[in-house]
């Protein structure tokens, strides 16, 4: 049973939603609360796998709520159902909450998603990666910062020069913000202050960039691993740029675009992560990939560290809050075929966007889109086909040339 | 002045081929002088120092006559020099030997006040023409100075001011005519000189009303003529204008025709003071499409901050209706499932055949659908599905409601149900914070109104009152109560909220454009502003309020039952 529980403070909506996923009574118990504090109290009763909270409320209102279960129930997945529109970009990105749902949300949207965010946490949750993550430090000072910034994006208008203090506070996260921006916004006046970059940037670039600047100068900030990051970041920046191009080609919509231009730019983290804290396993791992060229990488992952890259990554960002369809990308870049009731269009483009750049750093013929392997990822032409992508694969071409022409 | 000419010319050395004069008698003009009490004689050696001095001196000076006997005529001068050039000039004269005339400077008298003298004097030479000094008469002129002078300083000013007085004609930037009554033009300050292309001594004499200005300006002529006839009888009178500029094209002029009547010479003119206030028309017509966009900058504004909670307020039900009609949906299909079952398990009961499988599948197809939950729960589905609906209805008729006068004409309006109207739409906006409580009065009559208008100041008011609330933050909900009631010829609505209140250093600033205390993104001062000439000005009430810090804020509007603008 899957313990679920629904808050808003319009009781018709409880009622509607109580009758309606009647059906799943047998898999799912579910409680209903009419406001934040009720919410918290039937939780300290008992806790739920997930949350589902409307936004705007009397008193503890969604956002609030979400703080308080992120901090007191991490297990908790907690998915937003609410009618608001006006913030909707920021809440998708970084919002409070794991899932964005919106009001009107109809029973099959709504199952879905309660069931892919278990499964994902699920998924996320097994021994082996628990364990291996118990082990494993990362630099957290930044962590404070990156909450604060999250935390003024919420707000109604976000104050720039608030977030530009922020950011100017620890100098890695500036060069890295100033970086990314550039990157973004590359036809605009070179920002030499974060306050600039961020008055040059538009909302939705803005948003993912100090996202993205913020987790990279988590990833960077340990010293073990700078020069490991340098060629991650590279590989991370093409992804990126790969990946949004893709959701743009094919029709995913701006919001998707976002998305997978920060899941790109995030996917390397769990490699980071391990490069830092298991140097020994990487070198064995670089030697390994030398004398078998064609073996997938995500089978030496495996065999070394018995998780992939994609899920320790997955495993951090989710704990940084990060959007599920974010984590579910990264962490099944390598497998999309792992997650396969999934439609996510993100997942989609990240996976093909690895793929596609592993073949432009193997100098593999780019025409040949036919090849099967370029020997570090397998592209899952199964799970593409599910998802009907896989004709629309050709219209890649197009773009592939342009990035091959910045090859160094 | 030339009063000592007489008497000098008495010192005059014999003229060769002339009469000679009888011989000075010494008694009887020193009599003379004395009477006269301001000159003394005086005479100097070849030094030019004073050997000789008259006792008028000191009845003059205060000084005894030895107090100059001995300094030199050039050093008592020099002393008291008026001017350089014309002291040395006259020096020169002395250093030739030359009689001297009208010799003036100042002396200090005993009483230490400054006298003006006048010396003049003739040399005098021996037989055999050895120069011997001067021989003379010095004259008190200080009354005679000062007042001499005095009236030149008048002068002066006299032509100062005559300069200055045409410098402020000139000056005014504005056409500026001297007429006598009957319109002949007397005199035209520069600015009106140029309009016409004229010179001052060929347009005096003129008549005003044949002017250049008023040439293919329909309705111009008529209207000056009456202005004079007015003024001529006594009364300024104005008038605007287009007028032909010669120089600057067509301007419009603002005319002001004074009587004058000058009380030396009884005869009465008239002053035609014209503004130019071509720009400043302009600019009042751009300022008042200004305004016109402010206003609906602002409501667009409201609007945007409205329609955010509007799809708030409609997505909500919709999701309700959704999940019911769903619920529904499922219900049908139980119960149609339910018949089907039953159906056959009539059959199997009318066939006779045995029904124990049949009976024992209908029962797997009840328990299976919950059907006591469903026969419970579809009551309260239709009637929140229902609900649902018409809430959504409600909001969708309160916005067209709320929206759709554009109009600007007044209309006899029912304030209750507006009050409704506004509330319904802007729910998003108080409902988290606040309830609002109505009392309404029924009795009140239709108030002629421009209904658009009058609910975008409700709305104002009520989320005032809401973001008052929410700023006091008090533990329980607020209240907002709207009232409306009929007080002798006026219709007032009073909007009261137990919120934070409004500190008394802000209540005089209130209603000032672009003053807010809300942080950014919440307020741009404009709605009071807006308010108040929605209220004052298109509707002839008034907008006040009362506030007490800590307890709360009533704004009260009040609008005249009768319009007249409505008869109009």
């Amino acid at each position: 049973m899957i313990a679920l529980l629904f808050v808003d403070d319009e009781p018709k909506v409880l009622d509607g939603l109580r009758r309606m996923l009647h059906s799943m009574r047998k898999e799912w118990d579910m409680r209903f609360a009419g406001g934040g504090r009720e919410a918290l109290a039937v939780l300290a009763g008992a806790p739920a796998d997930v949350v589902i909270s409307d936004m705007r409320m009397p008193g503890i209102n969604g956002a609030k709520l979400f703080a308080e279960v992120e901090s007191l129930y991490p297990r908790t997945a907690r998915i937003l159902l609410t009618g608001q529109s006006n913030t909707e970009a920021t809440l998708r990105l970084v919002g409070p909450s794991q899932v964005f749902l919106s009001k009107p949300c109809d029973g099959m949207q709504l199952t879905r998603a309660v069931n892919q965010a278990v499964k994902l946490r699920h998924y996320l949750g097994r021994p082996v990666l628990r364990h291996l993550m118990s082990g494993l430090r990362w630099d957290k000072r930044l962590l404070p910062t990156y909450f604060q910034i999250r935390d003024e994006l919420l707000q109604e208008k976000p104050a720039p020069a608030k977030i530009a203090s922020l950011i100017e506070s620890a100098p890695e996260l500036e060069r890295a913000f100033l970086h990314l921006a550039g990157v973004v916004y590359p036809h605009g006046p070179r920002a030499v202050h974060s306050y600039q970059a961020i008055r040059n940037l538009k909302a939705e670039n803005f948003h993912t960039t100090i996202v993205a600047a913020t987790i990279l100068s988590l990833i960077a900030g340990n010293d073990v691993m700078r020069c490991e990051t340098d060629r991650l970041l590279h590989e991370s920046l093409q992804v990126a740029k790969l990946s949004a191009c893709i959701c743009e080609l094919h029709g995913f919509g701006p919001e998707n675009a976002a998305i997978a231009f920060l899941a790109g730019l995030l996917h390397n983290t769990g490699a980071a992560v391990l490069a830092a804290n298991t140097p020994e396993k990487m070198r064995q791992f670089t030697a390994q990939r030398k004398a078998a060229p064609a073996e997938p990488q995500v089978e030496s992952e495996r065999r070394i560290w018995g998780v992939s890259f994609g899920e320790v990554g997955g495993y951090l960002l989710a704990e940084w809050g990060l959007p599920d369809v974010l984590v579910e990308a990264v962490t099944y870049q390598e497998e999309p075929g792992f997650c396969d009731d999934a439609q996510s269009p993100v997942l989609i483009a990240l996976h093909v966007a690895k793929w596609l750049s592993g073949k432009l750093a193997a100098a593999h013929p780019i025409d040949d889109l036919t090849l099967e392997s370029d020997g570090s990822i397998k592209l899952d032409r199964a799970f593409l086909a599910r998802q009907n992508f896989h004709p629309r694969l050709e219209a890649c071409r197009e773009f592939m040339h342009a990035f091959s022409g910045r090859q160094p | 002045m030339n009063i000592a000419q007489p008497v000098l010319d008495r010192f005059q050395p014999p003229q060769t081929g002339s009469a000679p004069l009888p011989p000075p008698d010494a008694t009887r003009l020193a009599e003379a002088l004395a009477i006269a009490r301001r000159h003394w004689v005086w005479e100097t050696d070849a030094a030019l120092c004073f050997t000789h001095c008259s006792p008028d001196f000191e009845r003059i000076t205060g000084f005894a006559p030895t107090h100059l006997i001995g300094q030199n005529f050039t050093g008592v001068t020099g002393a008291g020099k008026i001017d350089h050039d014309l002291w040395n000039g006259q020096l020169q004269m002395l250093k030739q030997h030359a009689p001297i005339h009208e010799f003036i400077y100042r002396l200090e008298n005993a009483q230490r006040r400054q006298l003006y003298i006048s010396s003049s004097g003739v040399p005098l030479f021996d037989a055999d023409g050895t120069f011997r000094g001067y021989r003379g008469l010095s004259s008190d002129i200080t009354d005679e100075y000062v007042a001499r002078h005095q009236a030149r300083a008048a002068l002066g000013a006299l032509r100062e001011s005559e300069r200055r007085a045409r410098a402020i004609l000139d000056g005014t930037g504005g056409y500026l005519i001297m007429l006598m009554p009957d319109g002949l033009i007397l005199d035209m300050n520069r600015r009106a000189l140029a309009s016409l292309f004229e010179e001052r001594e060929t347009i005096v004499g003129e008549n005003f009303i044949e002017m250049e200005w008023f040439c293919g300006v329909p309705g111009s002529r008529a209207a000056v003529e009456t202005s004079l006839a007015v003024a001529a009888a006594g009364t300024p009178h104005n008038c605007e204008l287009a007028i032909n500029d010669l120089e600057k094209g067509r301007r419009l002029v603002d005319f002001i025709f004074s009587p004058v009547t000058a009380e030396a010479t009884k005869n009465g003119f008239i002053i035609v003071d014209g503004r130019d206030v071509t720009e400043r028309r302009a600019i009042e017509e751009r300022n008042r499409g200004l305004e016109v966009q402010l206003m609906q900058a602002h409501k667009m504004e409201s609007l945007g901050t409205l329609a955010g909670g509007i799809a708030h307020e409609i997505n909500t039900p919709i999701q309700y209706v959704g999940d019911n009609v769903t619920f529904l949906g499922q219900a049908f299909d139980a119960f149609s499932a339910a018949l089907v079952a039953y159906g056959e398990l009539a059959r199997a009961v009318e066939s006779g055949a045995d029904y124990a499988a049949v009976l024992a599948h209908v029962r797997d197809i009840l328990a299976g659908s919950d059907v006591e939950f469903l026969l419970k729960e579809i009551p309260p589905a239709l009637k929140q599905t229902g609900d649902g609906v018409n809430h959504v209805r409600q909001i969708v008729s309160a916005v067209k409601q709320f929206s759709h006068p554009d109009r600007k004409e007044i209309t006899s309006e029912d304030l209750g149900a507006a009050v409704r109207t506004t509330a319904t739409v802007s729910r998003n906006q108080w409902k988290y914070v606040a309830d609002i409580e109505y009392d309404l009065d029924p009795s009140l009559p239709p108030v002629p109104c421009q209904i658009g208008k009058i609910n975008q100041v409700l709305l104002n008011l009520i989320i005032n009152a809401a973001q008052a609330i929410e700023e006091a933050k008090r533990a329980e909900r607020g209240v907002i109560r709207v009232s409306t009631r009929k007080n002798g010829k006026w219709a007032e609505i009073h909007i009261r909220d137990n919120g934070a209140g409004i500190k008394p250093e802000h209540q005089a600033r209130i209603f000032d454009l672009f003053f807010t205390t809300k942080p950014p993104g919440r307020g741009t001062g404009q709605g009071l502003a807006i308010c108040q000439s929605i209220i004052a000005r298109d509707h002839d009430g008034s907008i006040s309020f009362e506030s007490e810090p800590g307890i709360g804020t009533t704004f009260i509007v009040r609008l005249p039952l009768e319009n007249k603008r409505m008869a109009a």
